[in-house]
């Protein structure tokens, strides 16, 4: 190993690492490891002076690597990143470590092992510096063109959306109508206005704008390369097949509305319907409204069905599906003010009429609307008996009184649940949650990324939400592919798997570990071996113990890396 | 060992694999919200829990380590849906490696650390440095 | 069990002052209750909202012993009109029970 140059600055955090660390001790331990040419302090470290004076130093120490001792990585990777950039510095031979929220903060009781703990952490790093080599980002050059996924309201906004920013869109959809469930809509809240009309006002929009290109009767059935510059084939109508390149893809396909079992709250009886026929019922109605020829005076409502669910079911949906406490209580609204004669009972287990649409249970209950809530575990018990619906259901108000209604009809408030989506999942290696719904990277702060760059999900796709919400998240989805697309290039994260072709006999098993088809096989020098492909792998390790001969090494984390780092971890600090 | 060691763990060093995305931040977050555990455990981050070599495992264990708990992604993890599986099984294989080299497989531990998961991995060390206490010595 | 006769909300509310559905149960009215009546006015107006009449019918005695004093109506939270809630429901049993 050649020798190294290493510059190694603790931070004080102003307290926050040197009240309960000994900074200085921590210094004077590690100044002469192997390898350091510099060894400082700073009061703190991510501060404009300090990181000036460490550029000084690496130029003038012509440093070939930085440990920066100070906080948790997620704070001031990048910044310290950036700054030895600035210096000159290989971004990737610089190694954060964790004094702060996984030494002295955890550890404010003991000065003395939390300084010893320290020591250890700083020379690990040291370590882990040492062993590394200059790596460079993998630049991609980006097609300035968007695919969006499903026509529904989502996909639709989110097409002119991409198309305001300048971009190319290629909107496909596997219908032969844009619109989705939007469009086979009526009057929704707040503003009454109708579904098909929000959506034949996009469709005008879209038909306006020249960057928009609309596939309906289509569908991807292949997807190519990688962030910035996908090679995508689109199956149009029955024969057709055309080639897209678009450096990022929006995926918009929405929901399915949830099919209770039969008999799941009467489901299957005459009169038992679900909460979206109803609405087709309510907008059909002249006056009264008619089910199978006769006349509805009573309704029941039971909330909560396909969502929330618990106890003995195959694969429970745990979620709630948000939208239906509100579009339960608004179509309520609705039947009323086609018929103010009806009576509507509501069973419910927790009204979730959140936000602004709390208005509409407060106006429901004021429309003759009879709210009731039921125990999880003693829900309602739909019947026909002697040719007549009867619902039997517990009232808390009254003590647990066991009520009987005969309704007319019985309206199943569904639930929203992922599409079938398989074949795309599988072409786009989109990655499920375990409630079927695709996954974000991160719930809060990224969630319309998934672990597959350049591929956004939005709208229901990703968890049941309102249209508001869905409309959101395509507008988020838009503004996180024009970042992407509209510098023209991503640099892509080196730390990713490397193939030794000496050891590696290609047995196929790091091929089949990587979920993102990032390994190929090629030939080098006559033998058959693994190859990474850089723009596909995202550097999960997930090959690295399949392999039969320890052929593989993640960088940044390589075999000799991690050892090393172990060793100076367990090395006793003074 | 260290005397000073707070009783009751007897500073049993413990290195802990800890993942960049998911369980780091739940054990940053132990020490942001100010929660002890102790400090002869040593935590060393990686991309992906499935990415554990088991010999590092062992290579740990003969480097002085007394434990080596995973704190693996679980279902949180970003990259793969079936990270518990995959962990598990180096999981497994670590744990033959430890007993085909006379360490009691007992000295490996693995339990998923979500990102907000501070509390479940203060008291998953304290359990565990506990447990350590009542294996044989290799 | 009781069963639910839909209209007999309808044949209560015997004016539009009648709002009995803004009741929210937190039961503010039985405490400040100066005869004590438990049933009323809160579990009272329940039956009537869910069309209980039997339960009503049943609590005549009650209902024509509230003084009318407005004391819940003055503390209700939720603006319910409690007397004249009272009064709607007296002129529906004056109809239907002594047949006035």
């Amino acid at each position: 190993m050649k020798d190294r140059r290493i510059g190694v600055f603790v931070c004080y955090c102003g307290g926050n690492i040197s009240d309960y660390v000994d900074v200085n001790k921590v210094r004077d331990a590690i100044e002469n490891e192997p390898g350091v040419a510099v060894a400082k302090t700073h009061m703190f470290t991510c501060s404009d002076a300090a990181q000036q004076e460490i550029i000084e130093d690496i130029q003038n120490e012509k440093l070939d690597g930085l440990v920066v001792a100070s906080c948790s990585p997620k704070l001031h990777l990048f910044t310290f990143r950036a700054m030895a950039e600035r210096a000159g510095l290989n971004p990737y031979q610089y190694v954060q470590v964790n004094l702060r929220e996984q030494c002295s903060w955890a550890h404010r009781d003991n000065v003395e092992l939390a300084t010893d703990k320290a020591i250890r952490l700083v020379r690990a790093g040291i370590a882990k510096t040492r062993l590394t080599e200059p790596l460079s980002t993998l630049r991609i050059e980006t097609k300035p063109k968007v695919l969006v996924i499903g026509a529904g309201v989502a996909g639709l906004r989110a097409a002119l959306a991409i198309s305001d920013l300048g971009l190319f869109v290629f909107l496909v959809e596997k219908e032969p109508e844009v619109g989705g469930w939007t469009r086979k809509w009526n009057k929704m809240f707040f503003h009454d206005q109708r579904g098909d009309d929000i959506i034949d006002m996009l469709k005008d929009q879209i038909k306006q704008r020249e960057n928009i290109t609309l596939f309906t009767n289509a569908e991807v059935v292949e997807k190519g390369g990688s962030v910035g510059d996908f090679s995508i084939k689109v199956r149009v109508g029955k024969d057709d097949t055309i080639s897209l390149e678009v450096g990022a893809i929006i995926v918009a396909t929405g929901f399915d509305v949830y099919k209770p079992a039969e008999g799941e709250f009467g489901y299957g009886l005459d009169g038992v319907i679900r909460l979206p026929e109803f609405k087709d019922l309510v907008t059909q109605s002249n006056g009264t409204i008619n089910y199978n020829g006769r006349t509805v005076k009573n309704i029941v409502y039971i909330y909560c069905v396909g969502s929330r669910q618990f106890g003995d079911i195959d694969n429970p949906n745990l979620y709630c599906s948000r939208y239906c406490c509100s579009a339960a209580a608004y179509e309520a609204l609705c039947a009323y003010e086609k018929n103010p004669e009806l009576h509507q009972f509501h069973l419910f287990r927790d009204m979730r009429t959140y936000g602004k649409h709390e208005v509409l249970y407060e106006e429901a209950r004021t429309r003759q609307s009879i709210f009731i809530r039921y125990e999880d575990e003693d829900p309602p018990v739909v019947e026909r008996v002697k040719g007549k619906l009867r619902v039997r259901v517990h009232d808390q108000l009254t003590g647990g009184e066991e009520l009987e209604i005969e309704p007319d009809l019985v309206v199943l408030v569904t639930s929203m649940v992922p599409r079938e989506n398989d074949k795309l999942v599988d072409i786009l290696k989109l990655p499920v949650g375990l409630d079927g719904f695709f996954n974000e990277i991160h719930p809060k702060l990224r969630p319309v990324e998934t672990v597959v760059d350049g591929v956004f999900i939005v709208g229901a796709a990703q968890s049941p939400k309102t249209m508001a919400e869905s409309v959101a998240s395509a507008l988020s989805g838009v503004s996180k592919s024009a970042a992407l697309l509209m510098k023209g290039y991503v640099d892509l994260e080196p730390f990713i798997a490397r193939i030794d072709t000496e050891l590696c006999e290609w047995c196929e098993e790091c091929t089949k570990a990587c979920p993102y088809d990032a390994v190929e096989k090629v030939s080098v020098d006559g033998k058959e071996v693994a190859h990474i492909i850089e723009s596909l792998c995202k550097g999960s390790g997930a090959c690295i113990p399949v392999c039969p001969k320890d052929a593989i090494d993640i960088e940044g984390y390589t075999d000799v890396q991690v050892k090393a780092m172990i060793d100076a971890l367990i090395q006793e600090a003074v | 060992m260290d005397p000073k060691e707070p009783a009751g763990n007897a500073g049993l060093k413990v290195l802990a694999f800890s993942t960049n995305n998911i369980s780091d931040p739940g054990i940053d977050l132990a020490g942001s919200a100010h929660m002890h555990y102790s400090p002869s455990v040593l935590v060393l981050p990686i991309p992906c829990s499935s990415g554990i070599r088991p010999s590092w495992v062992l290579h740990a264990l003969k480097a002085g380590f007394d434990g080596v708990f995973i704190a693996a992604d679980g279902t949180d993890c970003a990259y793969l849906p079936d990270c518990t599986d995959r962990t598990g099984k180096v999981f497994t294989e670590a744990q033959t490696l430890l007993k085909e080299n006379g360490y009691d497989p007992k000295r490996l531990k693995m339990a998923a650390i979500c990102s907000v998961c501070a509390e479940s991995f203060v008291s998953h060390m304290e359990n565990f440095q506990k447990d350590l206490i009542g294996l044989d010595t290799a | 069990m009781a069963r639910v006769n839909p209209s007999f909300l309808d044949e209560v509310s015997c004016s539009s002052d009648f709002n009995a559905f803004a009741c929210m149960n937190c039961g503010v009215c039985t405490a400040v209750c100066p005869m004590g009546l438990d049933l009323l006015p809160r579990r009272l107006f329940r039956y009537v909202l869910i069309g209980l009449e039997d339960k009503v019918i049943e609590n005549t005695e009650t209902i024509y012993t509230c003084l009318l004093c407005k004391m819940c109506e003055e503390n209700c939270p939720a603006e319910v009109k409690i007397a004249e809630n009272v009064k709607c429901l007296r002129s529906y049993i004056n109809r239907k029970v002594f047949k006035l």
